[in-house]
């Protein structure tokens, strides 16, 4: 039986489960979810429900100090985050010291205060959308643990209440069996006290003993609360995000105090090909970008997908036997990173303006060429030697909040992304061609022929046709040969695909499968390029994205991820549009080769989800709620209501649609009618207003039977149908029925006594009669049913009706067997 | 017997923090604080958060509150030494919510002490009872109950109480006070009454029929027959029936119970414990005595006390009559004089015997034995006399009384000491 008290334990550790849960992932740290969680889980078991240990007092104490001390370490010397991490241990293991203690109404309420913290600690930190949800489910139960600690404190001050009575009852009457054999605290010795030289006799002074002989809440409670709480919370909730949209807010959002540091990690800095396929298909946003008119502002969908460059993979190793791409970080220093130069101002350009998920990953994505602007985070710097935009410095920390930052690019004359950019080497501000470094040709062009023949045979096929001049158009037709072949497809799923272990996968995918993913195109690509002395890499980034209609930006996800090739252009390769555009520079340009066949990838991508729009809103609308975002900016908007001829232009367009369809006047002249009547209704006889619903019902009783009785001089069935019966006399008239068989049978119910009670009388009556069972069992069954039907708010069947008048019938037979 | 229930009259509704809705207002001032100094929208969903619930108890409680109306069920008397039900009714009139846990706090206390016009401490003196309301629906209502064990007879009073819930989140407590005092009399315990005393008052009655049927007045009607039962008069059978249906076949009357009854309760006492206990006693008799008088009696019901004052009251039997006389013995205060001051018992004795029909006999129960009460009543008075024939003296501490009457019921006593073990074991569960 589920009973309040069971019912707030039970909620109480949902409750400090999930506080758990969300102080450890604000942190991510698991370990002090594990420890809240199982430590309050293993506190229940030990002392709520199989009560076998409590901690008392002094151990208590003890243990609380040992857990300060624990959790308290290093906390002096901690910078905020450190201190805050501090406090937030210190709460976790408070709790499960508190949860191995007895509980009663203070030791919850305490409890809870620990859980309220651990969330404010956790909304300090950051919270995802899971996080989010967490959040939202620890509000439900701390609010129903709430709602079930204010009942039973009922429950507790009545049960003291009926202990001090009973004992007194017992005293009174002598009754030696109640009485404890001594008194056990301080009430009872108080009682026993007041009670020792009770006088039984005369009129005196005694005051009565009153005591309440009922649970307040039986079972049938639990599922009413429960049924009730979805709308507490749904009350809480619409307020809580009314007042949290309409907030103003001053400053950029916070994120919370963590830094990390950074460490390369994921594709983007190495595709080995070992995995075969294994990209990672999360769904997990990583960026949103708007494309803008740098002049006007004017948000813009680009012509064609646009490729957000991340890093260059140019060195080839052999690892294990297998391809490798890598970028040389191991020739990266800090001289090597460069700001991003800035466009002159009459030249035609894009504003990119990205917001990164928050991640600790130092590296960020453009569509190429990016120059920066004025507003461009000064973080912002281009690493030349791994051809790649980063953040921050290799080893520095970073924030883990969402970043922010904004870059130019060029389009085409139709907002066509450029096929080229023009960095080619540190030296491109120079107007140097990466000719001049011939270490660079040299890593760039590597290849060890014999690994890859057939590639390196058909390369050699394509380029026979052009002259060294045409490198432009060599690189062109290689791009095209796996677009256009039938032969070549695009596929993730390599599970039923059979490796040739003796060949390298890119020449064992060349030759054999030709299907694969972007990786192994674009590696097949760049050894076919490199193998024709053009200087290639491999790049890696994302392709395209979700063009969002509604707030005009692109959203990246994990699986938008995509590899692509860059072939070296020297200058003399470059086409004079190419560097009107801007697509190439004094130095060459790189040239975005993408050998994946476009339609499959176009398929590729994954299409918004409930759980994705979701996430969305939450980064957008809640974590990253900003002055930008809130609903206080659109005061604006809002006051419009106010301007007359707004209206008058609404009304007046209106007027002309209702004019032009017949219907609508119709119905729209209906509701007026109606609505009349009802207002002269309302004020003629506030049938329809008033606080209270007995005065409101009285009154529609009151019209209604005027008409009835009026219709009712037409006819009977008129009136029947008008008046009709009241619901609350049919569902209980089994209940009357019940009354006059036990009324004819000499039971009257006294005005004081409880239908309950007088529903023992009788059974207790009849105890010696043969159908004493039969009787007892049918008045006390009928009693309940008409408590949960009058006072219940039970509904009863009409099956359950002939049931119950079967068994009025049956205990009216048993009670004339007496009589006779 | 109940009296009408009377719709309480209501204080203003108050409102307070509990010390539970304090440390959350701390919380929530500190998260406020945080969360608009930073910009933290976590913390700022949390402060809207916390906010809600703190309202909706604000709202929530002041719109239940003000839409209960409450009513207290309660007997015009009650015995001494049971458990007295009092009834609490609450009325949801409101239209939107239904109303839970709603506690409401009475008091009650014994004033019979307390002289008329004297302020009486209500905070400090009494018992409190606290009863729960789990539930009322929109435009229902709930009926609870607690029970009231009156150990001595006397007057008391039922109010004020107080109705107050923290219900939903227990974050604030709201308080409504029902200033109506009621007051309830509370009789003497009752007793049980052996077969001794209804043969002692049937046989009274079977010899004023004889006298009644010597004077011509048949008042017996036939009613039906019915088969003999052991103990049927044989002169009842009717001995044609009973060769027709081959069993013995009585004549059953319909008696007429127009009998009047008179009882002179005699409540002199030096003071001392045991004299005092012996009234009791008196009193507990004739409680029982009136109480149990149902159809037995329908004549004219006589009870005359002999107190400090005479206390006379004689009507026809109804139950308001009962009623009536359940109030004077539970009030009524015993008398205390020296032996030596005239004795107005036979002063009451002659009154009650002017009020009743001849030859009804007057029972006497008295703390005194018959010599030392009566015995040296001597007067040539001749109605003096014959009144003094028709009295039958019962004394208290007589073996003879004791026999007639038990002066508390074992059955009852036995339901109280289940009960209170039941709820003893219940309270500490």
């Amino acid at each position: 039986m589920l009973t309040v008290r069971l019912a707030l334990q039970l909620a109480l550790l949902a409750t400090v489960i999930v506080s758990g849960l969300l102080i450890g992932l604000s942190q991510e740290n698991l370990g002090l979810s594990a420890i809240g969680v199982i430590g309050s889980f293993v506190g229940f078991v030990v002392c709520d429900w199989r009560k076998w240990f409590s901690l008392r007092g002094g151990l208590a104490n003890i243990a609380s100090i040992a857990v300060l001390v624990l959790a308290m370490q290093g906390f002096v010397e901690g910078d905020g985050a450190t201190k805050l991490i501090c406090v937030s241990n210190l709460l976790v293991y408070l709790q499960v010291v508190l949860m191995f203690q007895q509980k009663n109404t203070r030791r919850n309420w305490q409890i809870m205060v620990l859980s309220l913290l651990q969330i404010v600690v956790a909304a300090i930190f950051n919270l995802n959308f899971e996080g989010g949800l967490l959040f939202i489910l620890f509000f439900g139960l701390a609010g129903l643990t709430m709602i079930l600690q204010s009942i039973e404190t009922a429950n507790t001050d009545v049960r003291t209440r009926n202990r001090e009575a009973a004992l007194a009852l017992a005293s009174g009457t002598g009754n030696a069996a109640a009485q404890p054999e001594k008194p056990v605290s301080v009430i009872d010795r108080m009682i026993e006290g007041v009670l020792g030289g009770r006088d039984k006799s005369g009129i005196g002074s005694g005051n009565p003993i009153a005591i309440f002989d009922a649970e307040p809440h039986q079972e049938r409670t639990m599922p009413l609360i429960v049924r009730h709480l979805g709308f507490w919370l749904a009350t809480c909730l619409a307020f809580a995000f009314l007042m949290f949209f309409f907030i103003p807010r001053n400053s950029e959002a916070w994120f919370g105090p963590l830094m990390v540091p950074t460490q390369p990690t994921g594709m983007s800095m190495k595709v080995d090909l070992n995995q075969r396929g294994k990209i990672e298909q999360t769904g997990e946003r990583i960026f949103r970008v708007s494309f803008e008119n740098s002049l006007t502002g004017e948000k813009l969908q680009l012509a064609s997908p646009p490729y957000f460059r991340g890093t260059a993979l140019g060195q080839l190793r052999i690892v294990d036997g297998r391809t490798s791409w890598t970028a040389p970080y191991d020739r990266v220093y800090p001289s090597v990173y460069r700001r991003t130069p800035e466009l002159k101002p009459n030249s035609r350009r894009i504003l990119q303006r990205f917001q990164m998920n928050p991640t600790d990953d130092p590296m960020i994505f453009s569509a190429m060429p990016a120059f920066s602007t004025p507003d461009t985070s000064q973080e912002i710097e281009f690493c030349y030697e791994v051809s790649a935009l980063t953040r921050r410095q290799e080893n520095d920390r970073i924030e883990k909040t969402p970043f922010r930052y904004e870059l130019m690019t060029r389009v085409g004359p139709n907002n066509e992304p450029l096929e080229a950019w023009p960095f080619t080497s540190l030296g491109y501000m120079r107007g140097e061609s990466l000719e001049r470094s011939p270490g660079d040709i040299e890593w760039l062009t590597y290849l060890d022929e014999e690994r890859y023949p057939a590639l390196v045979d058909t390369a050699a096929g394509l380029a026979s046709g052009f002259a060294d001049d045409e490198r432009y158009e060599m690189c062109r037709r290689m791009e095209t040969f796996f677009q256009l072949s039938q032969d070549f497809s695009y596929t993730l799923d390599f599970t039923d695909v059979q490796w040739n272990e003796g060949l390298d996968p890119v020449e064992d995918f060349f030759v054999n499968h030709k299907c694969g993913h972007c990786e192994l195109y674009a590696s097949a690509l760049v050894l076919m390029l490199r193998s024709q002395g053009i200087p290639a890499r491999l790049v890696v980034g994302y392709y395209s994205g979700i063009y969002d209609d509604e707030n005009q930006y692109y959203v990246v996800r994990s699986d938008d991820a995509h590899a692509w090739v860059e072939a070296y252009l020297r200058p003399a390769d470059c086409s004079d549009e190419m560097r009107r555009e801007g697509a190439a520079g004094p130095g060459g340009a790189w040239l975005r080769l993408d050998p994946t066949p476009a339609t499959e990838l176009a398929n590729r991508s994954s299409r918004e989800n409930a759980i994705e729009i979701a996430r969305n809103l939450w980064q957008e609308y809640v974590m990253g709620l900003d002055n930008q975002r809130g609903l206080t900016d659109r005061s604006g908007s809002m006051l419009g209501f106010t301007d007359l001829s707004a209206w008058t232009s609404g009304f007046e367009s209106a007027a002309g649609e209702i004019n032009n369809r017949p219907a609508l006047r119709v119905g729209l002249l209906a509701a007026a009618l109606f609505s009349v009547m009802f207002g002269v209704m309302r004020t003629v006889f506030g049938a329809f207003g008033g606080r209270k619903t007995s005065e409101r019902k009285r009154r529609i009783k009151m019209i209604r039977n005027l008409v009835g009785n009026a219709l009712g001089y037409i006819s009977p069935g008129l009136k029947k149908w008008v008046i009709g019966v009241d619901p609350d006399e049919i569902s209980t008239v089994f209940y009357k029925r019940l009354t006059s068989v036990l009324e004819e049978a000499g039971h009257k119910r006294a005005p004081a006594q409880t239908h309950r009670e007088f529903a023992g009388e009788v059974g207790d009556h009849y105890s010696a009669h043969p159908d004493a069972e039969t009787i007892d069992s049918t008045v006390n069954d009928l009693t309940d049913l008409f408590y949960s039907v009058r006072f219940g708010n039970a509904d009863l069947p009409d099956e359950d009706r002939e049931t119950v008048d079967d068994s009025i019938s049956r205990l009216e037979a048993a009670i004339a067997k007496s009589s006779l | 017997m109940l009296g009408e229930p009377v719709e309480q009259r209501t204080s203003r509704l108050k409102l307070r923090m509990t010390a539970e809705g304090v440390a959350f207002l701390v919380i929530l001032a500190f998260v406020s604080v945080g969360a608009v100094l930073r910009s933290v929208n976590l913390l700022i969903l949390l402060a809207g958060m916390m906010c809600a619930p703190l309202l909706l108890n604000w709202r929530s409680q002041i719109h239940v509150m003000s839409s209960l109306v409450f009513r207290r069920h309660l007997s015009q008397y009650v015995h001494a030494g049971s458990l007295t039900p009092v009834q609490w009714e609450c009325e949801n009139e409101g239209s939107r919510l239904n109303a839970w846990n709603i506690v409401v706090e009475d008091s009650t206390r014994n004033i019979t002490d307390i002289e008329p016009g004297k302020k009486i401490n209500r905070k400090k003196n009494g018992t409190r009872a606290t009863v729960v309301f789990p539930q009322v629906a929109i435009n229902r209502s709930g009926f609870v109950s607690y029970r009231t064990y009156f150990e001595k007879r006397g007057i008391y009073e039922f109010g004020p109480a107080v109705v107050a819930t923290t219900f939903p989140f227990g974050l604030m407590r709201s308080t409504i006070r029902l200033t109506d005092i009621e007051t309830v009399i509370v009789a003497p315990e009752l007793g049980r009454l052996s077969h001794s005393w209804d043969r002692r008052l049937e046989s009274i009655a079977l010899g004023s029929e004889a006298n009644r049927r010597r004077r011509g007045v048949q008042e017996d009607e036939f009613y039906a027959l019915r088969t003999w039962r052991s103990g049927d008069s044989k002169r009842h059978i009717h001995w044609r029936s009973t060769a027709k249906y081959g069993t013995p076949m009585i004549r059953q009357h319909d008696q007429k119970t127009n009998r009047d009854l008179a009882v002179v309760i005699d409540l002199r006492s030096t003071g001392s414990a045991i004299e005092n206990e012996r009234c009791e006693r008196a009193l507990s008799f004739a409680a029982t005595v009136f109480a149990g008088l149902g159809s037995a009696v329908k004549g004219q019901v006589t009870l005359a006390i002999c107190c400090d004052e005479k206390i006379v009251i004689s009507e026809r039997y109804h139950p308001e009559t009962v009623a009536q006389v359940m109030r004077c013995l539970g009030t009524v205060k015993i008398g205390t004089w020296a032996m030596n001051v005239n004795d107005p018992l036979i002063e009451t004795i002659i009154t009650a015997n002017g009020l009743v029909s001849n030859g009804t006999p007057l029972f006497v129960v008295s703390p005194r034995d018959e010599a030392s009460g009566c015995g040296h009543w001597t007067s040539d008075n001749t109605r003096l006399n014959s009144t003094m024939s028709m009295v039958h003296w019962l004394e208290v501490d007589s073996k003879q009384f004791s026999m007639m009457f038990e002066p508390s019921n074992p059955q009852e006593q036995k339901k109280i000491d289940a009960l209170s073990e039941k709820w003893m074991a219940d309270a500490n569960r």
